[in-house]
């Protein structure tokens, strides 16, 4: 049978669904389907290249059909010919009843041989069913599972979306696929947009779908419309003049998609006074409640410029209309920040810090006022930490920027505009005439977050250090309530929160004792009467060692086994455990250390039930023992500043100087001698040799070339 | 058109679509959605279909008359269609035009917005409804009111008056807005804006509104359990009032402030259910009339 030339469309017609909700409604229905088709032997349903949906209907279409299935012979397998016959050899009463209800006569049955022996089997010829009818069968049960996060039901029914369906359009080339779902039936009447009064267009053929709606001014292809928006925006920012340009918010891009059936981009303006305003807070007024693009001039600074983007008819009249309405709300609203701006440095943070205690953190853990407390001195005490480690951080500066930091918290433009917390703070303590060190540090804060390719890289160590510690409080407290994410449930951000504070770390290269923070945050909270409500934060160690294996192979790139060797004898300090990976990985694929980690296996399991001590001193017999110990004292010399230094890189290389000697020594010396003292001293040696090579990690675990992967390996997985 | 024409057109739009044009709630309340003729009529199987205008109190919301944009008490137009009809979106669209706004040369839209009031237990799925780039309206099923699961399901439509009056009359100050031909929204209610904000941050007694918020709690559950639950939900929006005034003059902090919503809810459900309960044994009057 040929597959059809006929088009399949389903169009779901509903009320304004959110935007976020579209695409993943579509990729549901696009997968059902052509997971149906496969299933019920209907041939490849190839959809179109391009998802279609708008706010107002979710719509599959695609060919390729059979216009029919195939028919078919079915067989069923019957009762075991030992039950089926008796010892006369005539049918059974089981046999009968099995016959019955295949609708074929006693005669008729076949037999087959199974797994379970040899048994009777029914035959009989299954028509195909056609295509309207196999679709029919399965589309009320596929629309109802879409995934939303969110349904609600309305008027007098009990059926669940994410917003009132509408109408239903499902039509296999020209003929309507009938089906009945939430009180409607399917048909072949769509409607066009809002602005036109949603009028009723009848849908000839699933061919001619798109044409009838671009003829309506539907723009249904979301890939299409998206570029359709950023044609307009390229075309009004020419307009603005030379050199003007839009700042890149994609996501914006993506909600504004969701948001129009026909995207119209106008370019708007506002009083240039509103420029004194800073920028974050301009871009903020114009995105968050007006969904504005804000734009920028040549030189890269805020033009009193924005470009909307409407969904509307496009004659002139009506243009100008909306525009004088979208720059009277963007006055008020502009109006409404610069009031925020003035009012609230009347205040000044540290002013401010009292109110924080109204402001609550976590039921148990407190006010936000606590939190400050706790993390002033936490920063402290890890800015204590990492000046041990020969880096000094203004630790002056980072407890101030701890102290007042929150304080923007109880801010107007904050409570307006919850996603300039930190940002506002920053700009506050600017103003106030803070060190500069210590409005950059609140201002960065709450980096660190995003995923790699958005992600703000801290600019300064004091911003860094209050994040980590802020982020430690934050994970501190959590798992002393036992409030740890599994799965995919992670409802307070706790990995990101972790993830945040290695990525300080290693923006800023600070070298921290991962334990000892914890063990202070953990005090802190016991000082506040804070008691851990299980053993849930021990485990917090092990939880922020997973964010590190994830960072090193997610974006940095390293493979799993060279995470694995550096981080199995220890994270502690998370820098130095990624840079003893990024060496382990530099060096790989060399010679010596291919040869040095098969020398250093056999090391361990030689080692692997002994009591050793290091050889420190005694007789050597032989020539291999002695030229191995002055290899290995050269190693030792030479690799001992590179290790201090951290220079992993330099200090594999040396390392790997040990080679000739070991080969040498395992080709020519018995290590168990009967002898103890000989046996003692062999033994010594290697465990001296080893304790070096764990500086560096656990040659151990990596993968050699050709060598399987362990299973269970991809640290990946764990997480 | 004045501010006063507004609301007229919105009442005789909504009059001729069947509704009953109540008046408003003669207690304070935050939002139209606590008028009785909205919180309980929703509840159970009969029809409904209401519109009045409700001044809404909203004491953290003032500004001392000095905002443009903002004011402690606002008159909200409010509209309840029970079951929410097939068309409710059209209709809506419609009643737009009853104030000149045409969605052809506009652009309307509605953009998701979920809302929920913690202290009526009530939640809905809907919109915030934006004309050209102003939200003028709130647009809700509802899904459950006074802690019960709602069917069938109403739609309640609320229209932001001043809003909109200042939008047509492209007035960028509330105060400036004609009322009627004679008198300025400010004319009317600048100086009951400067003291009331000035009541509810700075001179309301907390001691007194502490204590009142315990004895009107403690009288509706007195006056609950003799079944007078119509009185009872009064006692339960003065609770409601109180803790806002209280709220706007700090004396609650983050912590605290669940345990407040928790015990307005507590009656609010407890008024739901046994509303319900005597509808259902007056056999559901209005489902006759249907």
């Amino acid at each position: 049978m040929v597959a059809s030339e006929r088009y399949f469309l389903l169009e779901i017609g509903c009320e304004e669904i959110p935007d976020g909700m579209i695409a993943p409604a579509l990729e549901h229905l696009e997968g059902e389907l052509t997971a149906l088709a496969r299933r019920e032997r209907m041939g490849d349903l190839v959809l179109d290249p391009e998802s279609l949906g708008t706010p107002r209907r979710l719509a599959v279409r695609g060919r390729g059909l059979l216009d029919r299935q195939a028919d078919r012979e079915v067989e069923v397998t019957g009762p075991r010919v030992e039950a089926a016959y008796d010892q006369a050899g005539r049918p059974t009463r089981a046999l009968e009843g099995f016959a019955r209800s295949q609708g074929v006569a006693v005669e008729s049955l076949a037999r087959v041989v199974t797994v379970k022996g040899e048994c009777v089997a029914a035959r009989r010829a299954e028509k195909g069913r056609s295509a309207p009818q196999v679709l029919a069968a399965s589309l009320p049960d596929i629309i109802t599972r879409i995934p939303f996060g969110k349904t609600m039901r309305w008027g007098e029914g009990s059926f669940r979306f994410a917003r009132p369906l509408q109408w239903l359009v499902c039509l296999f080339g020209s003929e309507v696929v009938p089906f009945e779902l939430a009180g409607l039936s399917s048909g072949r009447r769509t409607r066009g947009p809002r602005f036109d009064r949603s009028p009723v267009l009848e849908i000839a053929d699933a061919k001619d779908y798109m044409k009838l709606l671009d003829a309506h001014g539907v723009v249904a292809d979301l890939p299409r419309r998206r570029r359709r928006i950023q044609e307009g925006i390229a075309r009004e920012c020419a307009r603005l003049g030379a050199g003007c340009t839009t700042e890149d918010h994609p996501e914006l891009l993506d909600s504004l998609t969701g948001m129009v059936e026909h995207p119209v981009a106008v370019a708007g303006s506002f009083d240039a006074s509103f420029l004194s305003l800073p920028p974050p807070v301009l871009s903020t007024a114009m995105i968050h409640h007006q969904r504005f693009i804000p734009v920028r001039n040549a030189q890269g600074a805020s033009a009193p410029h924005y470009i909307a983007i409407l969904n509307c008819r496009e004659d002139p009249s009506t243009l100008a209309t909306i525009r004088r309405g979208n720059e009277w709300v963007l006055r008020a609203r502009l109006r409404d920040a610069d009031f925020f701006w003035t009012e609230d440095r009347k205040r000044t943070l540290q002013a401010r810090i009292p109110d924080l205690d109204r402001v609550l953190f976590e039921a148990t853990l407190g006010s936000y006022r606590l939190k400050v407390e706790r993390v002033e001195r936490l920063a402290k005490s890890l800015c204590e930490g990492i000046a041990g480690r020969g880096q000094p951080v203004e630790s002056s500066s980072v407890v101030r920027a701890a102290q007042i930091g929150k304080s923007d918290l109880t801010t107007l433009m904050v409570k307006e505009f919850p996603e300039l917390q930190g940002i506002m703070g920053g700009l506050y303590a600017r103003q106030e005439g803070e060190p500069e060190a210590v409005s950059q540090a609140i201002s960065q804060q709450y980096w660190g977050t995003g995923d790699s390719g958005g992600r703000k890289r801290f600019l300064t160590s004091e911003g860094a250090v209050l994040a980590m510690a802020d982020r430690m409080d934050t994970l501190a407290g959590f798992f002393l309530l036992e409030r740890i994410p599994t799965g995919s449930r992670d409802p307070y951000g706790l990995r990101r929160s972790a993830l945040a504070l290695i990525q300080a770390a290693l923006d800023r290269s600070l070298h921290f004792s991962l334990q000892d923070l914890k063990q202070k945050a953990v005090s802190l909270y016991a000082e506040q009467g804070v008691q851990p409500r299980g053993t849930g934060v021990d485990r917090l160690t092990s939880f922020i060692e997973e964010r590190i294996r994830h960072l090193c192979q997610e974006a940095l790139g390293l493979p799993y086994d060279a995470v694995n060797a550096a981080l199995a004898v220890g994270a502690d300090d998370p820098l130095d455990a990624v840079r003893r990976a990024e060496a382990l990985q530099g060096i790989r694929g060399q010679d010596d250390f291919e040869a040095l980690s098969l020398s250093y296996r056999r090391i361990r399991n030689i080692l692997a039930d002994q009591e050793v001590s290091p050889f420190m001193s005694g007789r050597l017999l032989l020539k291999e023992e002695r030229l191995l110990l002055e290899s290995l004292e050269r190693a030792e010399r030479e690799s001992g500043p590179l290790l201090d230094a951290r220079d992993y890189q330099g200090a594999l290389r040396v390392l790997a100087g040990l080679r000739p000697g070991l080969d040498r020594f395992f080709d020519k010396v018995l290590v168990m001698d009967p002898d103890a003292d000989a046996r003692r001293g062999r033994l010594g040696l290697l465990k001296r040799i080893s304790l070096l090579l764990l500086r560096v990690g656990d040659f151990a675990e990596v993968v050699l070339e050709g060598e399987p992967a362990p299973s269970g390996a991809g640290g990946a997985n764990r997480a | 058109m004045t501010f006063q024409e507004l609301i007229l057109s919105l009442t005789q739009f909504w009059s001729r679509h069947d509704a009953v044009i109540q008046q408003p709630y003669d207690l304070e309340v935050g939002a139209g959605t606590m008028h009785p003729d909205t919180f309980f009529r929703v509840l159970g199987p009969e029809p409904w279909r209401a519109a009045y205008c409700s001044p809404s109190r909203r004491p953290v919301d003032g500004r001392y008359g000095e905002n443009p944009f903002r004011v402690y008490r606002h008159y909200q137009f409010q509209v309840i269609l029970k079951p929410s009809p097939p068309d409710v979106q059209d209709l809506y669209l419609e009643s737009l035009s009853a104030f000149g706004v045409s969605a052809a040369e506009h652009d309307i839209r509605f953009e998701e917005d979920n809302w929920e009031s913690p202290t009526l237990g009530a939640a809905g799925v809907g919109w915030q409804v934006m004309l050209d780039g102003m939200e003028i309206s709130q647009f809700t099923y509802f899904q459950q009111a006074g802690g019960l699961e709602l069917s069938p399901v109403s739609a309640e439509l609320t229209y932001g008056s001043e809003r909109i009056a200042m939008f047509l009359a492209g007035i960028e100050n509330v105060f400036d807005l004609p009322w009627n031909a004679a008198c300025t929204y400010g004319d009317l209610r600048k100086e009951e804006e400067a003291q009331f904000s000035r009541f509810n941050f700075e001179a309301a007694d907390l001691d007194l509104h502490l204590r009142l918020f315990t004895h009107y709690e403690s009288e509706a559950g007195r006056l609950l359990e003799q079944g007078l639950y119509l009185p009872a939900y009064d006692f339960c929006l003065r609770c409601s009032h109180t803790f806002n005034v209280l709220d706007a003059r700090g004396a609650v902090s983050t912590t605290e402030r669940p345990g407040y919503i928790g015990r307005v809810r507590r009656i609010a459900c407890a008024c739901a259910e046994a509303h319900l309960k005597s509808r259902e044994a007056a056999g559901f009057p209005l489902l006759r009339r249907k």
